[in-house]
């Protein structure tokens, strides 16, 4: 498994783990009936943000240490970058446009804020599993 | 299942003409990671042409006794 490869793993699980809890408690709430004004989603979702960048880096610096050196990418790893980021892209368009979309029929804040979010996270995913798919797949 | 380029190579064949070459000295040669020259001999990855000529250039053949490109013929018209 290449250098790249590893750290593409890395950022998922990351993702996956950190996002899933913040969304899984927000759907809690919104399930267990409380009012969208009264989930405290500022700070929930701050405080993930700053976890994912926080796990982000240190795990990287793990693979980075775990490498020894071999932490080399090449032509494949860019062009896999390159395909991956292409479909997030178009993930997070989507998500930008029902953003928009929720703005201008003046949803509440906390809608807009939390599906900017979600498409920013599912994009990242999306990017995440193209790129591990190609690699085991080929490009 | 991989999905495998039309391209065909004989980069493991060449390597072990070479005496017996390791992927990672090729690698080291071409400026390529020794997972993408595994990817290259699986048929999962085909180089750019720039690292196909100096491919070819570390075995010291032509660029067409490495990579092979099937005739439109070679197999039944679809």
């Amino acid at each position: 498994m290449s250098f790249k490869e590893k750290v593409a793993w890395v950022m998922l699980v990351v993702m996956v783990l950190a996002y899933g809890g913040y969304f899984y408690s927000i759907l809690g709430a919104l399930s267990a009936g409380v009012a969208v004004g009264e989930i405290p989603y500022r700070g929930a979702m701050l405080a993930t943000v700053v976890v994912v960048i926080v796990l982000a880096v240190v795990g990287t610096v793990a693979v980075t240490i775990a490498a020894r050196g071999d932490d080399a990418s090449d032509e494949r790893d860019r062009e896999i970058d390159r395909r991956g980021a292409w479909l997030g892209g178009i993930v997070l368009s989507v998500g930008v446009l029902g953003g928009i979309a929720l703005a201008m029929y003046e949803a509440a804040p906390f809608w807009i804020a939390n599906l900017l979010l979600l498409s920013l996270v599912l994009a990242e995913i999306t990017a995440g599993v193209r790129k591990l798919v190609l690699y085991r797949r080929g490009v | 299942m991989a999905r495998k380029t039309r391209i065909r190579n004989s980069v493991r064949a060449l390597r072990f003409a070479a005496g017996e070459m390791t992927q990672a000295e090729l690698a080291d040669r071409v400026g390529l990671t020794r997972q993408t020259i595994i990817a290259i001999e699986q048929g999962r990855y085909s180089p750019s042409l720039e690292v196909a000529f100096k491919i070819a250039r570390v075995f010291d053949v032509p660029l067409e006794e490495v990579f092979h490109y099937p005739e439109p013929s070679a197999s039944s018209a679809s």
